[in-house]
């Protein structure tokens, strides 16, 4: 699974897309698949892990069980009730843009996504980074920025520091309010301090999680606090997903 | 001479006003990622304080 790079990923489509891309749906469609199942597979706790599922791996990615929700076919049923019930075709694009955007960087670990659900349950899966969310938040977090799934997160970050612009409150103004009529929907009910916190949040946090994970990794958790970008890595974790 | 038209600005660029908010996040989340790294609504209230407070401390707006 990737951490912040479902933050990041939907203001670099904003970024090279322009008006084409509604940033809040984009968000929304870059969250949707986890939203209702990785509490689940993560269990109760941080430093010590209750497990709720006895197969959270399959749950998460798999069929039978909610991997559906990492498939590009729920990305498109969900799209088209969207376009349905809103008629909005940029945000119905903006969300499935997020959600396949999600889909594909979940597929570069080793438990990968169904591609071809529903014709097909198999996973395509890179293998770049070891799935590891059946074993906790704390030893997934140890996982994850300890192997090529950090760097694919600082990936996004640094690519999108090119853009930093795109979170003034200029470019709020100018090109993000008129561009997207959710803006000026929830500017009924609210002032120009929430909307620009409703829009630069998940930025913020995919930075401040990104440099706040490494430094907790690598200085202050005790369990193998060190780097193996080697393929596959990290190594000490049991092997999950398709061979 | 006017004193108050040569009192320098003492508020702080935008930019460094935010990468001191970016410090403070990073160090809450370094202290309790349980409560500050899980997800994006933990940093939610941060941002909206800093966002609210911004035009007060910095020069300008960002």
């Amino acid at each position: 699974m990737s951490w912040a790079a479902h933050d990041l990923e939907p203001y670099l489509f904003r970024a090279k897309l322009g008006a084409r891309i509604s940033i809040v749906w984009c968000l929304i469609g870059s969250y949707s698949p986890d939203v209702l199942t990785k509490w689940a597979v993560y269990g109760f706790g941080f430093s010590h892990h209750d497990a709720i599922l006895s197969d959270p791996v399959q749950f998460h990615r798999g069929w039978p069980g909610a991997g559906f929700t990492h498939t590009p076919f729920w990305g498109f049923a969900v799209t088209g009730a969207i376009l349905l019930l809103t008629k909005n075709r940029t945000w119905a694009f903006s969300y499935l843009l997020g959600a396949i955007a999600h889909v594909l960087s979940d597929s570069l670990d080793s438990v990968g996504v169904m591609m071809l659900f529903p014709f097909s349950t198999w996973h395509m899966h890179f293998g770049l980074w070891e799935y590891v969310g059946e074993a906790g938040r704390a030893k997934d977090a140890v996982a994850y920025y300890t192997s090529l799934g950090g760097v694919w997160d600082a990936f996004w970050a640094l690519w999108l520091l090119r853009y930093w612009r795109m979170f003034t409150i200029t470019y709020f103004r100018d090109e993000l309010y008129p561009s997207d009529p959710f803006w000026s929907w929830m500017h009924r009910f609210t002032g120009e301090t929430v909307m620009l916190t409703v829009y630069r949040t998940s930025a913020f946090f995919g930075y401040a999680s990104i440099i706040g994970w490494y430094i907790w990794v690598l200085a202050i958790n005790d369990f193998h606090p060190h780097l193996d970008w080697s393929f596959g890595a990290p190594h000490w974790a049991p092997r999950q997903g398709p061979r | 001479m006017n004193d108050a038209e040569e009192a320098p600005d003492r508020r702080l660029h935008p930019v460094v006003y935010w990468l001191i908010v970016l410090a403070i996040a990073v160090s809450l989340g370094v202290s309790a990622p349980a409560f500050f790294l899980l997800g994006f609504w933990e940093m939610a209230p941060l941002v909206l304080f800093a966002t609210w407070l911004a035009p007060k401390l910095t020069r300008g707006h960002l």
